[in-house]
């Protein structure tokens, strides 16, 4: 098991360095002179002088790339151009709303897209699995921004006073209250990633189901709900699980534009302020958060899909020799 | 895994007597281009997509000539519900929606054509050196490098590009790259990587067929090879591909746009009329959000349909047994 | 169930009694008749092969049996009566219950018939829980143990190991193991049980169920198209021809002397069989389609023997079981309709 977590560590190192040169050439690459942006506007040439000498301008584009990757290592993601407040530290107060609102989605993908792909497998081709399929492509087909729009033209103005539609609140200030803003926001990110996990769970369950354990539990007389429920969805989950990564991936990328939409302070909104103010430090210290934040998702989502799966699991035990 | 997952999708037939038929239709059915322009005009699904497409390629090119009005114009009227002289309302200056819709409809076209074709050239070289040199370091190389694109979410990359190098432009050589070329290329990238797996896999698959090893026998070049029987066999999947990806380009150039990073004004696409849109939702103003809301949903899900209905039936494995089942059979007979 | 009838006597109810089964399967408009009335029954003790080409509906009639058949097929006997109870009558639910435990089945592919998720005792115990109730863990666990090492397995230290640790032939019979592993069970249904094992393995996995049928007087239905393992298992064949049985005879008589046209061009395409260094028949023409219903003889198109003017219009029937009959077959050349052809495998 140990031996996966760290081979899949292993294979995520080279990615995260190169995502690490991109996002510093895209740094250097940004218009402007870095030193005069970082010292601020209407700053003496002195002042401009030590920032040059701070972010290492006048070395080789290496030695900045080293120097800057270092500082990152330590956890430094430079500072901002505009509040000169440090990056991870704009980030660390922005990312709560961006958890909590990915984690709410998250729970609607799962709870309700697994439960709508099973139960419409259950019942194939019949209304129920034909609604479910037109549904799910439909819901796969509008881009959450566009059913957050909608949302807020539904409760902002046809059923007014319902469900806050801007905005957010901590949930240390007030959890009702917390919960309740993140609702739409949640629903408008959530509904087309599940569909495809609805859509997905509908064909991996059909392809269980069609497997020769799956009668052969049925000849061995066992009840027909053990077969569905336990039997069946536990082998039909296995490629939803991976698919859970990429979702998650998914809604980091959505969250920028569905918190534009709802107003909501969290990472993708302070991607979008960072173009206003030119305050590319802050621009590349989010992408790269989220890319990061990104690749480790995808490690532990592959180590669970090694956890449910025996043959994965033993395989790579075996692979010790 | 999903090696059954079609036999799932279609569901349990009385298993014996289902050969027979697969097979009479595998020799029927032509392959490649000709297979899939068959295919296109058959289903009521990929003919209304059709429809829809060339309905958005029409409005696309001829849209602004048919203009009622003046797309920049402002008027008194602001903020009209649709009527006979709007079709689609007036916005908060006045201006025609329904002339501005067809002047962003152009640009949202164009703009995800653009990207899917130059993904879908660039990802396909790409899948095919990395297929060619299958096992060597070219290979490893293209394929990690389109790991790492892969491992940017999509809608943090395309604006981070746009943004950061948009406002002002990038100068490559003689060209200049304003903000939407730019957008265009940075949706591309973002798109290669899955033309290029494709690409890769396809080639891989048909390399192990016996046409190639003859070609290979009878000393054809390899870039012969490559380009006369591989390239026209792989197609089928690429365009499945293009399809799908079409929808996410277009939808990619609204996000950008709707975020205020990629079409500026007074440029206009879906993506900046849902933007300009959005201040005035709890005044009830709904035509300024509805259209290009519903020809984006509409896109999509044409796009997604065409694209599962062409893989349902080119898919490459599907598509590779029923030709071996029918070479079988030809050479029985 | 005491020693004063013989196994196979006919006199006491059959293990297993079919009568006229039918199963049709839908894919949209179109149906499909895989099993077009067949009746058969098997008593204990008794090994019944199922013979045929693919596509004969053979390995349907199983799945029919085991209420097994998928949503769009659709099944239904005069009489289905297992351990004699007609299950027919019983709602699914009891019918279910009855699975595992007075019948039970081995299909074709050991290595897809475990769940892949879960442990070889995992799978057992909840098999075991059925028969036994009140049983621990511990005791569940010995249990299985004793089962495997029935079917020749040493189960000790290896109920945590998951089905793809073990080879196909191990598969086949832990499959065995679990298949038999209630004490009421009386009717075994093999779907070609050894169609994915190489040869040596076949003969173990062949001879254990043989050893099963000795020892615990099994009914077993022996879904086969290899002729060799049915020469060497079964007791009596039924040969399957387009869903209908076409012939139904004691081994030895099959093999010394088939009746029905079909049967005889079966036994002539098997390799060494008769071995008289002759080329091997290559049956001529292809199962017919299904979804169409003939007048006469579904074997008419194919046969060498058939009656212009009687076979393609007059379907035959196959004559009734009778005390006396050890062979029957539903041909018209073999009824006496007209004086048989030829009196073997003479002609070619």
């Amino acid at each position: 098991m140990s031996r996966l977590i760290v081979f899949r560590t292993l294979f995520a190192v080279p990615v995260l360095f190169l995502i690490s040169v991109i996002s510093f050439g895209m740094l250097r690459a940004a218009p402007g002179d870095p030193a005069v942006l970082q010292a601020g506007a209407g700053a003496s040439p002195e002042a401009i002088e030590a920032a040059r000498k701070q972010l290492r301008l006048d070395d080789s584009l290496v030695e900045q790339y080293f120097a800057w990757f270092a500082a990152v290592v330590r956890g430094d993601l430079g500072n901002s151009y505009t509040s000169g407040l440090p990056v991870t530290e704009l980030i660390g107060a922005r990312l709560p709303a961006t958890v909590q609102l990915s984690l709410f989605a998250l729970v609607l993908i799962i709870g309700i897209g697994v439960p709508l792909g099973v139960t419409s497998a259950l019942h194939r081709n019949r209304p129920y699995d034909q609604l479910v399929r037109v549904v799910s492509l439909i819901g796969i087909s509008v881009p959450n921004f566009v059913i957050g729009i909608l949302l807020i033209l539904i409760f902002g103005w046809w059923v007014t006073g319902v469900l806050p539609f801007q905005g957010y609140v901590p949930l240390h200030e007030n959890a009702w209250e917390n919960v309740r803003h993140l609702i739409l926001p949640a629903t408008a990110l959530a509904i087309p990633e599940m569909g495809l996990v609805a859509r997905l769970t509908r064909s991996s369950m059909l392809e269980v189901l069609g497997q020769e354990y799956i009668s052969s539990a049925r000849a061995l007389g066992i009840a027909e709900r053990t077969v569905i429920w336990k039997d069946a969805l536990r082998n039909a989950l296995m490629p939803v699980v991976t698919i859970v990564g990429v979702v998650t991936g998914f809604l980091l990328g959505g969250s920028v534009v569905v918190e534009s939409v709802f107003g909501i302070p969290g990472l993708g909104r302070l991607l979008v302020e960072s173009f206003a103010t030119r305050d590319y430090p802050v621009t590349i210290g989010v992408m790269m958060f989220i890319a990061i934040t990104f690749v480790v998702i995808n490690i532990v989502v592959d180590v669970l899909y090694g956890v449910i799966n025996p043959r994965i699991r033993l395989s790579t035990r075996r692979g010790a020799r | 895994m999903t090696g059954t997952a079609n036999d799932a999708v279609n569901g349990p037939r009385p298993r014996d007597p289902g050969q027979e038929p697969a097979a009479a239709e595998g020799l029927a059915r032509p392959s490649g281009l000709a297979d899939l322009v068959a295919r296109l005009t058959s289903t009521w699904v990929s003919r209304i997509s059709l429809g829809v497409l060339m309905v958005f390629l029409l409005l696309a090119v001829f849209g602004p000539l048919l203009a009622p009005h003046d797309p920049a114009a402002m008027g008194r009227e602001t903020l009209q519900a649709p009527s006979a002289e709007y079709w689609m309302g007036t916005d908060e200056f006045g201006r025609d929606v329904f002339s501005r819709f067809l002047q962003g409809t152009r640009i949202s076209v164009f703009v995800g054509l653009a990207a899917v074709a130059i993904a879908c050239v660039v990802g396909t070289i790409a899948g095919m050196a990395a297929g060619f040199s299958s096992g060597r370091i070219w290979d490893g190389l293209i394929m990690r490098t389109m790991d790492i694109v892969l491992a940017f979410p999509l809608l943090v990359l395309v604006p981070v590009v746009t943004g950061l190098l948009g406002r002002s432009g990038v100068t490559l050589g003689p060209v200049r790259l304003t903000a939407i070329p730019l957008m265009t290329l940075a949706i591309a990238l973002v798109f290669v990587p899955i033309f290029a797996r494709v690409a890769r896999s396809s080639v891989l698959a048909e390399m192990e067929e016996e046409y190639i090893v003859a070609a290979k026998t009878f000393g054809a070049r390899r870039r012969h090879i490559l380009f006369h029987n591989v390239l026209p066999n792989i197609t089928a999947p690429l365009i499945v591909q293009a399809a799908f990806a079409f929808g996410g380009a277009v939808v990619v150039e609204a996000a950008v746009s709707f975020l205020g990073l990629g079409v500026q004004a007074p440029d206009a696409s879906w993506g900046t009329l849902l933007a300009d849109g959005r201040s005035f939702l709890t005044l009830g103003c709904w035509w300024l959000v509805a259209f290009p809301s519903l020809a984006l949903a509409l896109t999509v899900l044409t796009f997604n349909l065409l694209g599962d209905d062409l893989r349902d039936h080119l898919d490459p494995r599907v598509r590779s047994s029923v030709r071996k089942f029918s070479r079988k059979e030809l050479t029985r007979s | 169930m005491n020693g004063l009838t013989t196994s196979t006597h006919p006199h006491r109810p059959p293990a297993l009694r079919v009568e006229n089964l039918h199963t049709v399967y839908r894919n949209g408009a179109q149906e499909t008749s895989v099993v077009r009335g067949v009746s058969f029954d098997v008593h204990s003790g008794e090994i019944v092969g199922l013979v045929g080409e693919s596509g004969s509906g053979k390995s349907t009639v199983l799945k029919s049996l085991l209420d097994l058949i998928g949503e769009n097929g659709q099944a239904r006997a005069d009489v289905l009566e297992v351990a004699g109870q007609d299950v027919r009558s019983l709602p699914r639910a009891e019918y279910r219950r009855m699975r595992g435990v007075e019948l039970a089945f081995i299909s074709q592919d050991p290595a897809n018939a475990f769940n892949p998720a879960w442990t070889i005792g995992s799978q057992f115990r909840r098999v075991l829980k059925r028969h036994f109730p009140g049983m621990s863990r511990r005791e569940l666990d010995a249990w299985a143990v004793e089962l495997l090492g029935a079917v020749g397995i040493d189960g000790r230290g290896k109920l945590d190991s998951y089905p793809f640790q073990f080879s196909q032939g191990q598969l086949q019979r832990i499959m065995i193991a679990l298949a038999c592993a209630s004490e009421r069970l009386q009717v075994l249904l093999a779907d070609e049980p050894t169609t994915s094992l190489d040869v040596t393995i076949e003969a173990q996995v062949l001879q254990l169920i043989r050893r099963l049928r000795d020892e615990r007087g099994l009914a077993v239905v022996l879904v086969t198209h290899n002729l060799a393992v049915v020469a060497e298992m079964c007791d009596r064949v039924l040969v399957m021809y387009a869903g209908r049985i076409v012939e139904d005879a004691p081994v030895r008589d099959l093999f010394r002397n088939p009746q029905h046209p079909y049967t005889r061009q079966l036994l002539k395409s098997i390799p060494a069989f008769p071995r008289d260094g002759r080329r091997l028949h290559t049956m001529t023409g292809a199962v017919p389609d299904l979804s169409i219903d003939v007048a006469g003889c579904a074997f008419a198109p194919r046969c060498e023997e058939r009656i212009s003017g009687l076979c393609d219009t007059i379907r035959p029937v196959l004559p009734p079981r009778t005390e006396r009959a050890t062979a029957r077959a539903a041909c018209h050349v073999v009824s006496g309709a007209v004086p048989a052809a030829s009196g073997g495998e003479g002609d070619g």
